[in-house]
């Protein structure tokens, strides 16, 4: 299929196109169906959301997505939610995007507001939230689809005028705190998150959120400009449930860290300071830093001297992002596209974990022709419109946040300090040992979840099936009486590594079959599965299982775990090309715990 | 035909996924199938858009065929 033709089609859609041009391209998309990874969409709502398809399937398809899209019919949220044999749930949706307006969920709060007391918006706010959790508890029982609620909007006009900001009892108060428990509410049903619409809506003005006659005559809730702005935020949302989520910002460093070139300028003519354009690449640093806080991996692939970028990392008062920051510097003479596979073979990660921004045109074209795996992001000749792309791109954007994410970029450096215990000591035991590992195995619980599927979607290396369960299939294997899920936590002397590992196995009366076996890749080499196993051969014997079975799918990325069966002694039972089948005799079976690994009740308190 | 009817034939040949020359000033929902209440919202939103004009609730009400349409957007005071 001609690329080109797709890009050309997909940017006559851009955010300055006619809703002419996104019916057009929407339509001409469909041709195209096979280049994208397809998503089943349900939407559901109490206005008509018919006209939002078209531009869903536009910004999904520059996400990446093919979107199948049913609309529900008008105003049958519930019905759609708590019926096992709705038009919903028959669709068999990947993701569920549930948009009310308050007069349809609450009439009185929306039409009448000033004639209630504090007592009733209270009763209402939480009603309104109960009913929604109620019909998203019922939903789970039959679908594992992810759903996405949207927030409601903020009052075009304050009902109380210029009084409408100083007043507790306000219209605005109780959206706010409507919104606040919706929150709440998503929080305690797996795989439901929110769709923040009143960010939305204030974004590009809530005078032009609504179009009036769209909504008189129609019962639109969305005006054009809101259509677009609404079907991107989907969009994001889709590719952040639907994909593993990019991991590494690479940057340049020449008129992207700072303004000028620094082999040129020197340490003191390159700009970065208070004022323009040195300003503006200082908050560049500022927005690449609250990137690097998020969890998100930096990287530099630069074309410079390396003793000329030390000397500004160093010295240069005004530089905001510190040699600390960075996983990875690439900092030499070498082609760029060369350099991004050095940190992705530094790093191990994929190259499609990465995002890389240069303001160098042809440097991008370059690195997109040679690996367009990785997301360059469309080369800004203006230092303000690079800020905005980079901000605006959503690409490191996924739906929960976990403590690993926060620390991960610490993580990643105490991993280099390991590396250089390993290169001194002798043998590889001298090393395990002079880690002082301490391991906690804990089943899955509300506290581990999050983590457990991050690590369930994105880790390829040691992973034995590769499953990548959604967040709802998740929790409907861990409820399950036939299903154990183990969370593994790994501590040294370096620093607390968090969860790392994720076990899952299915049993019957006296088997038991491993389903998900996985340990994060900077775990890998520690013989940390060897004690995951021994953990599981005990559980297993406590429950007068006598045999564990196990499957090995081989996938591009897999093989550090290709020989986990062979080497704890397993015998393979089935050997067909691709998919090997693997069983254990527990009577017979000699998995050792690593006696220089300690186990504890909480890695947390490891020193 | 001038320079304004192509524009205007134009707009509505995409939204309705139609030719252009199944476009003339008697074309409506009778003659063209995807012209639902749905499509005309589209229209609506695709005429605001492609001519830069704000359309009232009675004046998308009125449109009922391409030379009623002609008129709002003139009225409107769309570049013809």
């Amino acid at each position: 299929m001609a690329t080109a033709d797709l890009e050309s089609l997909l940017r006559s859609a851009d955010r300055t196109a006619g809703t002419a041009a996104y019916l057009q391209t929407a339509r001409r998309l469909r041709e195209f169906a096979g280049d994208f990874r397809s998503c089943r969409v349900a939407l559901l709502g109490t206005s008509t959301l018919n006209p939002l398809v078209p531009f869903l399937e536009v910004e999904s398809a520059k996400q990446g997505f093919a979107v199948d899209a049913y609309v529900a019919p008008f105003n049958s949220v519930s019905q759609e939610l708590l019926s096992p044999d709705s038009g919903c749930v028959s669709h068999r949706p990947d993701v569920v995007f549930v948009s009310q307006l308050l007069e349809d969920v609450c009439a009185p709060l929306a039409n009448d507001f000033l004639a209630l007391d504090a007592s009733e918006v209270r009763r209402h706010v939480t009603s309104i939230v109960a009913e929604l959790a109620d019909a998203l508890q019922h939903f789970r029982r039959y679908s594992s689809a992810v759903v996405v609620v949207h927030n409601f909007v903020l009052p075009q006009r304050p009902l109380l005028g210029i009084q409408e900001v100083m007043e507790n009892a306000s219209q605005s108060a109780a959206i706010r705190s409507l919104n606040g428990a919706l929150v709440d509410a998503v929080r305690a049903v797996p795989g439901v998150y929110l769709l923040d619409c009143d960010r939305l809506a204030a974004e590009i003005g809530y005078q032009t959120w609504q179009d009036p006659k769209l909504w008189y005559l129609a019962r639109a809730a969305f005006s054009s400009h809101a259509l677009k702005s609404v079907a991107r935020a989907q969009a994001l949302l889709i590719r952040s449930v639907m994909s593993a989520p990019r991991k590494c910002l690479v940057v340049d460093l020449d008129n992207t860290l700072w303004g000028g070139v620094l082999g040129e300028a020197g340490l003191g003519g390159i700009q970065l300071g208070h004022s323009y354009p040195g300003n503006v690449f200082r908050d560049f640093q500022r927005a690449v830093l609250s990137l690097h806080r998020r969890g998100v991996l930096l990287a530099v692939n630069s074309k410079n001297n390396l003793a000329d970028v030390e000397e500004v990392f160093r010295s240069h008062p005004d530089m905001v992002l510190k040699p600390e920051h960075f996983a990875s510097m690439q900092v030499n003479w070498r082609p760029k596209p060369e350099n991004m596979q050095a940190i992705a073979a530094e790093l191990a990660l994929g190259l499609d974990s990465f995002v890389f921004v240069d303001d160098d045109a042809a440097e991008c074209a370059l690195m997109q022709e040679v690996f367009p795996q990785v997301l360059t992001l469309a080369p800004q000749s203006e230092p303000l419109a690079r800020m905005d792309a980079l901000l605006n791109s959503g690409a490191f954007d996924k739906v929960s946040l976990t403590d690993e994410d926060r620390r991960r970029g610490e993580l990643y450096r105490t991993q280099a300090a390991r590396d250089q215990v390993r290169n001194a000591s002798g043998s590889l035991e001298d090393f395990l040992r002079g880690l002082k590992m301490e391991i906690a195995i804990q089943p899955v619980d509300d506290f581990s979840l999050p983590r457990v599927l991050d690590l369930i979607h994105k880790t390829n290396q040691f992973n034995l099936t590769t499953r990548r369960y959604s967040a709802a299939e998740l929790a409907i294997l861990i409820a399950s009486d036939e299903c154990s899920a183990f969370s593994l936590r790994v501590a040294d002397r370096f620093g607390d590594s968090g969860i790392v590992g994720v076990a899952i196995a299915r049993h019957w009366s006296d088997r038991a079959r491993l389903d998900t076996f996985l340990l994060s890749c900077r775990i890998i080499g520690r013989t940390v599965e060897t004690a995951f196993l021994a953990f599981l051969i005990d559980w297993a014997r406590a429950r007068g299982i006598d045999t564990l079975e196990g499957q090995f799918i081989p996938t591009a990325k897999n093989a550090p775990a290709a020989d986990f069966f062979a080497r704890h002694g397993f015998i393979q039972t089935a050997a067909a090309s691709g998919p090997t089948d693997w069983r254990l005799s527990l009577h017979d079976a000699r998995v050792q715990w690593p006696d220089y690994i300690r186990q504890v009740d909480d890695a947390r308190k490891a020193s | 035909v001038n320079a304004e009817n192509d524009r205007l034939s134009r707009t509505i040949a995409q939204v309705f996924d139609v030719s252009t020359d199944e476009i003339s000033d008697d074309s409506s929902p009778e003659t063209i199938s995807s012209w639902d209440s749905f499509g005309h919202l589209d229209l609506v939103m695709a005429l605001e858009s492609e001519f830069r004009v704000d359309i009232s609730a009675d004046d998308a009400l009125a449109m009922r065929n391409v030379g009623l349409i002609r008129a709002v957007l003139r009225k409107a005071g769309a570049e013809l």
